[in-house]
């Protein structure tokens, strides 16, 4: 049931807020213990906040299209009162005595928080296989990951625990769990969602946005976590939309099916009145190297009075702050000024087409613990080959959204990624709706 | 007082980081007629018009 589904039949009263969260928390209960997609359950201020909605939508009071809807936060988003631990021991027992900005804007639409999901530790890192919390296991199938690092967010929305999930997106942290876990991720332009109350990772890098089974369900909640921010409303017609294939980078290197699945993805949004066109695209590994430096020194920055407790860290997460230490303020500076570059080259690009279809991810969902994957016959660190299609809409600051295009042999998700130019999220998730109609999941 | 990073996690990531940064040196270099002179810290992207 999506979202809209859901409160049209809470609006005809066939169903109530309650038994509503009542049927995601069985869910939870049912599926949690396997896959640890939560964190922090809420059971008791979920059913409590589900009655109080219950009891408004009777006297007449209707918040919109959230009211009464069952959804959950990435635990490093900060909720008033619970636990919010990032992934880390560092933040293990931290209570917020506030709410993140995006927390109060869904509550406020009337969302009933059902708890808090698992994540890459301090989410650095894309396995979400957290050594303090526990691995997140991928639904589809459970000796595999669910990508990160929002990872328990993707298996949530993925499994119908809840509704929608919230995430955040440094390198690629909600479009990976949403390619490994087929469902719609998005990452709006930078900026565009408020990150006060989230916990920070790369300064010049994190995002916040939704994860749903469906784009009209990220839709709904992305406009309420957007609230009145800038935007530039979609063009009415597919068949005014210029989507461009590039011929450079994005394949190459990608899975035989994946590229496969993302090239009949784009013949279905010609079918549907799209105009394709063949491109080539500025240097995406000038703007990953660029990306993966910036991200090194901002996070050794952000976690250097962390860093004498050096016990208190995964080794990955670890080994990632020690190499932010060791590099040299000028590259950081350059690699700041290298972004500047790739942003005119890519702005130039987007004034012939309107948006870029690429995979989100090269491979499906590999295996947990998988520390190299295979692609064209080369070995590639997973983390590197996970990213590496991801990582640079993050340096640019551009929208791009991930939506399920078919699956592998193995029965596995494939992401198709959506790039648009910046504030344009409207004609991404138009364009996603009209695909994912037409698009095998 | 931050702690030294220990010699062997040094020599293990050491190489990790150099290469990365070669990565960088180089693609620094190759585009740098068209790096401005200016401290080119711009984190969001500018709309090409204003919108709502």
């Amino acid at each position: 049931m999506t979202i809209r589904e859901a409160g049209d039949a809470l609006r005809a009263r066939r169903i109530s807020c309650l038994e509503l969260t009542s049927q995601c928390l069985d869910r939870i209960f049912k599926l949690n213990p396997r896959l640890n997609a939560f964190l922090t359950v809420t059971e008791e201020s979920a059913r409590a906040r589900a009655r109080e909605l219950d009891g408004e939508l009777a006297k007449g009071t209707d918040r919109g299209p959230l009211h009464g809807i069952p959804i959950a936060h990435k635990d490093l988003i900060w909720t008033k009162g619970v636990r919010t631990t990032s992934g880390s021991k560092l933040f293990a027992d931290f209570v917020p005595d506030s709410d993140a900005s995006v927390v109060e804007k869904l509550d406020a639409a009337g969302a009933v928080m059902l708890g808090k999901t698992g994540l890459h530790e301090l989410a650095y890192g894309v396995t979400s296989d957290n050594p303090h919390f526990g691995t997140i296991r991928n639904p589809r199938d459970p000796e595999r990951s669910p990508g990160g690092s929002s990872g328990g967010s993707g298996v949530a929305v993925a499994t119908g625990m809840a509704y929608m999930a919230t995430g955040t997106d440094t390198g690629g942290s909600i479009r990976i769990p949403a390619s490994f876990c087929g469902v719609a991720g998005l990452k709006p332009t930078y900026g565009v969602v408020d990150r006060s109350g989230i916990q920070p990772l790369g300064f010049s890098l994190d995002h916040v946005g939704p994860l749903a089974a469906s784009v009209a369900d990220a839709r709904v909640t992305f406009e309420l976590m957007a609230g009145n921010s800038r935007r530039r409303p979609a063009v009415k017609n597919i068949g005014e939309i210029r989507i461009g294939l590039p011929d450079n980078f994005y394949f190459s290197g990608a899975a035989a099916e994946v590229r496969d699945a993302v090239h009949q993805a784009a013949r279905k949004a010609e079918h549907l009145g799209g105009r394709v066109t063949h491109v080539r695209v500025p240097d995406v590994n000038a703007l990953n190297a660029a990306g993966r430096v910036i991200l090194l020194a901002e996070a050794s920055a952000l976690y250097e009075p962390y860093l004498a407790r050096r016990e208190d860290f995964g080794s990955d997460v670890l080994a990632l702050l020690d190499q932010g230490r060791m590099v040299p303020a000028p590259d950081y500076v350059n690699a700041q000024r290298l972004r500047k570059v790739l942003l005119n080259e890519f702005c130039a690009l987007f004034e012939s087409i309107d948006c870029l279809f690429t995979p989100t991810t090269p491979i499906t969902a590999p295996r947990i613990g998988e520390k190299e994957v295979e692609l064209d016959g080369r070995r590639e660190d997973t983390r590197i080959a996970a990213t590496r299609l991801v990582r640079g809409m993050n340096g640019l600051g551009f929208p791009a959204l991930s939506i399920p295009c078919g699956n592998s042999s193995a029965g596995l998700p494939i992401g198709l990624q959506m790039i648009g130019r910046p504030f344009e999220e409207d004609l991404l998730l138009s364009l996603g709706e009209a695909l994912e109609q037409a698009l095998p999941r | 007082m931050i702690p030294a990073i220990p010699c062997e996690q040094v020599e293990r990531l050491q190489p990790v980081v150099e290469a990365l940064l070669e990565d960088l040196r180089r693609y620094t270099q190759a585009l740098a007629p068209q790096i401005d002179l200016a401290l080119a810290y711009q984190p969001a992207p500018e709309p090409a018009e204003s919108v709502s």
